[in-house]
């Protein structure tokens, strides 16, 4: 198991390196000046050539690299090419609030999906069965950001219960939680789908196993059998699927920010690389693909931890 | 029938509504004497050497001093007055400025009193700076005591004022707080502040607080408090406004003409002339454009009334040149118009038929609305155009020569400037010296050049708007050119907000007051 685990977090470094290799190359290759894009006709040459210059950008892609992971070894992430802030603290800033709406979004999705899968495989062929999976359907394909819409139009305008813009007042967390309904609802509706479509598929395979035959037959109750041998091993495909979602949503969420204008992380490197602000995206990024390359060997140890026979295999 | 169970469920699901404290109808306005003001973009540099603009501007005015101020005078041109900071201030000649600064004006901090050397020391640092050009002409600041001076030009300039001393760059900072920092420079904190609001408060990427200062001597601001909620989303910011949770915030001109057929209750719409100039180059010296019938032929093909109409929802004007409304020079009709007919008749007389033609155009939605009905115009008299929306990065390198190759290549495109309140400005941009650099139509004219310089020097406004009219013209008469529009300002906002604006049209919230 430890040797997984090293194995697992060795690959995950290796990723890291990978993609700022790539993110580099990519910053390397697309046109455009930070100061001629921010000012127009009003850069002036000295200024573009005094940003270049900051940037390093003069510089080839090994030397930029080796600067880059040079100052990261130290803690240092680089600074904002225009506020001369540290992107350090600039993410740090930023990430809390992604992080918070993806824990709030996956958070409530797991809470109604994760049931409504266990009821539909359990009741199968159902009334509600066959509405879950029409639904799940429409809340899989429906955009966030269109359920975010309309969430604003119903709640917000139409009567007025919910606010829309921020995240909330800094050290309130009433506010924060009222601020925190409807972009969490929208972000979530659509892993609502998701979650129970995949656990619905994982229970109907494994309420078909010898082993659950063989609890009925003792006389045990079906919610027990449910709850501790069916369901036990039928989430470990939701657990990886969770990591795969976290991951995914610590960039996209940023559609959600950008509606409801709360900080973070993907809207961060967003408006970062729309202004080239090179330093902000490769820390911004960084930061992302660091806690993803973490998430997912976190969400193996799990299975490996919930499963015996993933054990067994290591 | 609802039992026990369901009674109990819904009472705990009502006690957690209750406790979070939401409200039916909890409409978040204004509250009483907090101004809640959108902007599109987070403060980065609020030094007047290196700033970007927007808020940085408005904070800038509310919270630092200056020798004058822009006003609008009744001729709608933009001019000046001095500011509640100075006992006076005038142009005594051509090339000398006195001012006299109101005694015991203090910074905040330990920073002293606000003094003539803090002027000398403001201003001459700008020419160093990233906006040297608003002062070009500017010699040196001489400092006669604590509270007076006279600043020097090198040689007259008609646009000191708008362009410098009553504009952002003519911010005045602390010297002795300022000289201590790193390389003199400033990024997101003032170094001290003295001004009608001082900004208390920055969440980045989400708000900044201004509140009223007690300490100030002039006229008490009509809000206590102003925040700054940062939504960069133009949409989301509308819905924030129709939610009420901002009491004034930019439009985009669709949604304008949208509150003009329907207000929403309690709601005005401020249509303010914008800093900028609109219109479609053509690069004179590519094959296709060379001959200037064919590109006159373009300029009378193009209806921008429906251009206007469509991209711009009918509240914006039609330019007739580069200097935007409510600056000397600016143009009031042009020598072509909408004409299809005539543009068929160019064409046939250069001997052109079945053209091919790119328009490239920043990919923003109304940009390429605006470029579809270029299009549909050009096909009418037998022209094919190819519209190309291109990304910012390399939109902005196209006609620069130092980018590489793009600009051989170029045909035509749609651009937006910026302008200062002075027509120097978005005219610089036109002369022999910027081709290969802004000049992308490539030309250049003698008299064009002569009437550059000597419009630099003449301070008679009758003059000047004869010079830089002439200027117009002559760039009109290359063909390169089809006027569009001077981008309006619309700000949607509580009728119970008067709003007031600087030249580039960024808020003054120190100026606003109560209707």
């Amino acid at each position: 198991m430890l040797f997984y685990a090293i194995q697992r977090i060795g690959l995950s470094i290796l990723i890291l390196f990978t993609s700022m290799v790539m993110l580099f190359t990519a910053l390397k290759l697309i046109p455009g000046d930070p100061a001629t894009i921010m000012l127009g006709s009003r850069a002036s040459p000295a200024m573009r050539a005094r940003i270049t210059e900051q940037l390093g950008l003069n510089d080839s892609v090994v030397v930029q690299l080796g600067t880059f992971f040079g100052k990261l070894l130290r803690g240092d992430l680089g600074t904002d090419m225009w506020s001369q802030r540290p992107v350090s603290q600039m993410v740090m800033e930023s990430l809390p609030y992604t992080l918070v709406l993806i824990a709030a979004g996956l958070g409530w999705a797991v809470l109604i999906g994760v049931p409504l899968g266990c009821y539909s495989a359990v009741r199968r062929n159902s009334v509600l069965d066959r509405i879950t999976g029409v639904l799940s359907v429409a809340t899989i394909s429906i955009p966030s950001f269109v359920v975010a819409i309309y969430l604003i139009l119903l709640f917000s305008i139409q009567l007025g219960w919910l606010p829309i813009i921020g995240a909330g007042d800094s050290g309130n967390w009433k506010d924060q939680a009222i601020h925190l309904l409807m972009p969490a609802f929208a972000l979530g509706l659509g892993w609502v789908g998701y979650l129970a479509r995949i656990v619905r598929a994982s229970m109907l395979e494994v309420m078909g196993e010898n082993h659950i035959r063989t609890a009925r037959a003792h006389g045990l109750p079906e919610f027990q059998i449910i709850k501790s041998y069916a369901l036990r091993i039928a989430i470990l495909p939701t657990i990886t699927l969770l990591a795969v979602a976290v991951g995914g949503l610590l960039s996209s969420a940023v559609f959600i920010e950008a509606i409801f204008a709360r900080p973070g992380i993907g809207k961060l490197i967003v408006d970062a690389a729309s202004m080239r602000n090179f330093p902000v995206v490769q820390g911004g990024v960084l930061t992302t693909v660091f806690l993803f390359a973490i998430t997912m060997p976190i969400a193996d140890l799990l299975v490996a931890w919930l499963d015996p026979r993933v054990r067994a295999n290591l | 029938m609802m039992n026990r169970r369901d009674l109990l469920r819904n009472s705990a699901f009502l006690s957690a509504i209750a406790a979070l404290g939401i409200k039916p109808s909890q409409v978040l306005a204004q509250e009483g004497d907090i101004l809640k003001v959108r902007i599109e973009a987070d403060i980065q540099i609020l030094d007047p050497g290196y700033m970007v603009g927007g808020v940085e501007t408005t904070v800038q005015y509310a919270c630092l001093p200056r020798l004058a101020v822009p006003v609008r005078g009744a001729d709608g041109n933009w001019s000046w007055k001095p500011s509640e900071y100075v006992e006076k201030v005038t142009q005594d000649d051509p090339v000398t400025i006195s001012f006299t600064l109101k005694p015991r004006l203090k910074w905040s901090g330990d920073a002293g009193d606000v003094t003539a050397e803090d002027v000398k020391f403001s201003l001459e640092r700008m020419l160093k700076s990233d906006w040297a050009g608003r002062f070009p002409t500017l010699e040196r600041v001489d400092v006669k005591d604590a509270q007076s001076g006279t600043i020097v030009l090198k040689a007259p300039f008609a646009a000191t004022f708008l362009m410098g001393v009553a504009s952002e760059s003519g911010t005045i900072l602390p010297k002795s707080k300022v000289e201590k920092l790193p390389d003199q420079k400033f990024t997101t904190e003032l170094p001290a502040q003295c001004g009608a609001y001082v900004m208390t408060e920055w969440t980045p990427k989400q708000k900044i607080i201004l509140k009223a200062n007690p300490d100030w001597k002039g006229t008490k601001p009509a809000f206590a408090e102003v925040q700054f909620i940062n939504i960069e989303d133009t949409t989301a910011a509308e819905l924030a406004f129709e939610a009420g949770e901002v009491a004034i915030t930019a439009v985009l001109p669709t949604t304008a003409a949208r509150y003009k057929s329907k207000m929403p209750a309690g709601a005005e719409l401020t249509n303010q002339p914008g800093p900028y100039f609109t219109w479609i180059g053509m690069n004179t010296e590519h094959e296709t454009l060379k001959d200037i019938r064919v590109r006159k032929a373009i300029q009378r093909a193009i209806d921008v009334q429906s251009i206007l109409d469509a991209a711009y929802g009918s509240t914006a004007p039609i330019a007739h040149g580069v200097v935007p409304l409510g600056v000397v020079g600016n143009r009031t009709a042009s020598k072509y118009s909408y004409n299809p007919d005539e543009a068929r008749t160019l064409l046939a007389e250069a001997g052109v038929s079945g053209l091919n033609i790119q328009l490239k155009t920043l990919n923003e939605a109304y940009r390429v609305t605006a470029a579809q009905i270029v299009q549909a115009n050009l096909a009418d008299v037998g022209i094919t155009c190819e519209i190309v929306p291109v990304d910012p990065g390399p939109f902005w390198n196209l006609g620069l020569e130092s980018k590489g190759d793009d600009w051989k290549s170029l045909q035509m495109w749609w651009m937006r400037y910026r302008s200062s309140p002075d027509p120097s400005d978005p005219l610089q941009w036109f002369v022999k010296s910027q081709v290969g650099v802004w000049n992308w139509e490539r030309w250049s004219d003698p008299e064009f050049e002569a009437l550059w310089t000597k419009g630099l020097a003449e301070t008679d406004s009758a003059k000047r708007q004869e010079i830089y009219v002439r200027m117009q013209e002559i760039m009109e008469d290359t063909g390169a050119y089809v006027w569009i529009t001077h981008d309006p300002l619309n700000y949607i906002h509580n009728e119970k907000v008067v709003p007031d604006f600087d030249t580039g049209g960024e808020l003054l919230v120190d100026r606003f007051k109560k209707a």
